[in-house]
């Protein structure tokens, strides 16, 4: 039986002490306030030194008295001195390892190494520590195993089209600025006609208010976008992925280098999504949603960043064993067609009486009612045509393999799990859905964050065949 | 198997929560030479502290059991209103034993079970019975 003890690196030490980094800010506190009352300050030094021993005290303490244990099937983790802990977790029962390298941690030869289960809470790491490279090596070899198979590199502009896809950079770009830039000219020249000559002060004022207020809006979402797509990018640059029958290993990021490794069983989901940027560009992103993932104990690992439909469905295929069956299609009819448009053809609706109405009561502001009016139809058409789309490609397929395709916000979304990772299956009918026998089906996985897809326009009837099916299957 | 707090624990919990209802009266009293009527509670916080512990502690861990069965571990607990939580072991992820310095002192550890989701305390019990808990529930065999 293996049994290997780690333990921690001396880094590990300002990791330790930084949450409690305050304390050397009392001493200063009680001599400002002395000095306040009595006009001298005494004993600030000596508290320092006694507070920065204690700090010291504490990181060394905590370093010299943690150790990670790996005993054959189990791992073993010890921490405090005084208020000692020992965490046993059994090897099956860890979801991901998390090998993360920034800066200072490259410079001190040490890795942050996070353990993760499905156990605990969503957002916060279950176990988090600094060991050595090697001994991190080493860690995740005990762990996992050894190295994957064949790696697969994903290029700079494949990292670059999904962080700008998934961040909203481009859209906010290509349709945020300009529609600010030219609804705030609108207002402008609104504003200029409806108290041009009346109350001329006024008008003065907004002309000078206005120009600067908008330009510093387009610079805030100018910069916001930007920002959110740099810090997608570097974070996911240089992404390589590299799998074998049980694990799948994900190594990114240009500045601090995180490498995860999780097993295939601990996946709960795939989802294949398509946002409307991708959409333009014909691609798709692959993720895994795995219980415990990453050093934040996330659930989202993207496999593949964009890639075309031939490659996702290979890698479905190859990697994971998830094959697109046939199953439930959405019903195609021109009554279902119509229900589909319904909400966008409501909305086109109140969108021109909405623009009608503010024309007669504010005649002025016609050009920007109308610049307002077009942009949310121009909007409202792009959701019928995703409402359209959602009727053509709904597939609901129950069975060992779960797949289903439906419409989540103006994306389409494809969810695979097996069979026992479904946590719900909602059928919902309403008045229209029983009227033309169909319904909606949401199909919910079970985990912390949980995937969902609703799956709209499937026949009642075969829905519940399908259901009794997968029961005896 | 079954466990069941000894005395021990309940002079752990006994120690300590007179302590917590001491240092609460302690500053109530303090603080009721600013502002008199908090001399109030001051003078409650020792009645229920003593009722705390000499009444509610011993009670409580009396009526404490761990059942570690074949397929799950049940903790039936309460004075009043009676719960019990039921954690199979198949739903277990992983099991942490904690100490004290005054545990320690009394050579006691308590344990915490953690599912997904749903976390289960059992209360200080002696160390080789916390370790023997702890190590038997990460066996593989005690699994479906």
């Amino acid at each position: 039986m293996i049994r290997r003890v780690y333990g921690a690196h001396p880094a590990m030490a300002v990791r330790i002490i930084k949450p409690f980094l305050f304390v050397l800010i009392l001493p200063l506190i009680k001599g400002v306030l002395q000095y306040i009352a009595t006009g001298e300050a005494t004993g600030v030094l000596t508290l320092e030194i006694f507070a920065a021993a204690a700090l010291i005290f504490s990181a060394v303490s905590g370093v010299r008295a943690f150790s990670v244990t790996v005993d054959g099937e189990r791992l073993i983790i010890r921490r405090g001195l005084l208020f000692r802990s020992v965490s046993v977790i059994r090897r099956e029962r860890l979801s991901s390892v998390t090998v993360r390298r920034g800066l200072l941690d490259v410079l001190t030869g040490a890795a942050t190494y996070t353990v993760n289960t499905e156990a605990g809470v969503a957002g916060k790491t279950d176990f988090s520590f600094k060991v050595g490279i090697k001994h991190a090596e080493e860690l995740s070899h005990f762990l996992y195993g050894g190295g994957c198979g064949g790696e697969i590199r994903f290029p700079a502009i494949k990292t670059a089209l999904f962080a700008a896809a998934t961040s909203s950079a481009v859209t906010g770009l290509l349709v945020g600025v300009p529609v600010v830039n030219n609804t705030a000219r609108i207002l402008g020249v609104a504003i200029n006609r409806a108290f041009f000559g009346n109350i001329n002060r006024v008008n003065v004022e907004f002309g000078n208010f206005l120009p600067p207020a908008v330009n510093i809006l387009t610079g805030v979402i100018i910069t916001g976008y930007l920002a959110s797509f740099t810090t997608t990018f570097l974070k996911m640059l240089r992404l390589r992925i590299c799998e074998n029958e049980e694990k799948t290993e994900v190594r990114h990021g240009f500045f601090v280098r995180r490498r995860v490794i999780f097993k295939k069983s601990a996946i709960n989901d795939l989802c294949v999504e398509q946002t409307p940027i991708m959409r333009l560009f014909g691609v798709f992103s692959l993720r895994a949603a795995v219980g415990g993932y990453g050093d934040r104990r996330g659930e989202k690992a993207v496999i593949v960043p964009a890639a075309n439909r031939e490659n996702i469905e290979r890698t479905l295929t190859d990697c994971f064993g998830f094959r697109k069956r046939d199953g439930i299609r959405a019903e195609r009819s021109r009554r279902i067609a119509r229900r589909a448009l319904a909400p966008a053809v409501l909305l086109g609706a109140l969108d021109v009486a909405f623009v009608t109405l503010l024309s007669f009561s504010f005649p002025d502001a016609f050009e920007l009612a109308a610049s307002v009016g077009a942009v949310i139809m121009a909007v409202n058409v792009y959701y019928a045509s995703v409402c359209l789309r959602e009727c053509r490609l709904g597939v609901l397929c129950l069975g060992e393999i779960t797949v289903a395709v439906g419409r989540k916000g103006v994306g389409m979304r494809e969810m695979y799990c097996k069979k026992d990772r479904i946590g719900e299956i909602k059928i919902i009918r309403t008045p229209a859905d029983r009227l033309s026998g169909t319904c909606k089906v949401k199909l919910t996985v079970r985990s912390e964050s949980a995937d969902s897809v609703k799956v709209r326009f499937l026949g009642y009837a075969d829905v519940i065949k399908e259901i009794e099916e997968s029961k005896n299957k | 198997m079954n466990f069941r707090p000894g005395g021990k624990t309940i002079i752990l919990w006994q120690i300590r929560a007179c302590s917590a209802f001491i240092a609460s009266a302690l500053l109530f009293f303090a603080l009721s030479r600013l502002f008199a009527p908090l001399l109030v509670p001051a003078l409650c916080l020792p009645v229920l502290g003593a009722c705390a512990s000499f009444w509610y502690v011993p009670v409580f861990l009396k009526g404490y059991n761990v059942h570690v069965g074949d397929n799950a571990v049940t903790v039936t607990c309460g004075v009043i209103i009676r719960t019990t939580r039921v954690m199979p072991y198949k739903r277990l992820v992983f099991a942490v034993g904690y100490s004290t310095p005054l545990a320690r002192l009394l050579k006691l550890r308590g344990i915490r079970l953690r599912a997904a989701r749903a976390d289960l305390y059992i209360p200080e019990m002696a160390e080789d019975a916390a370790e023997l808990l702890i190590f038997g529930l990460s066996e593989g065999e005690k699994r479906d």
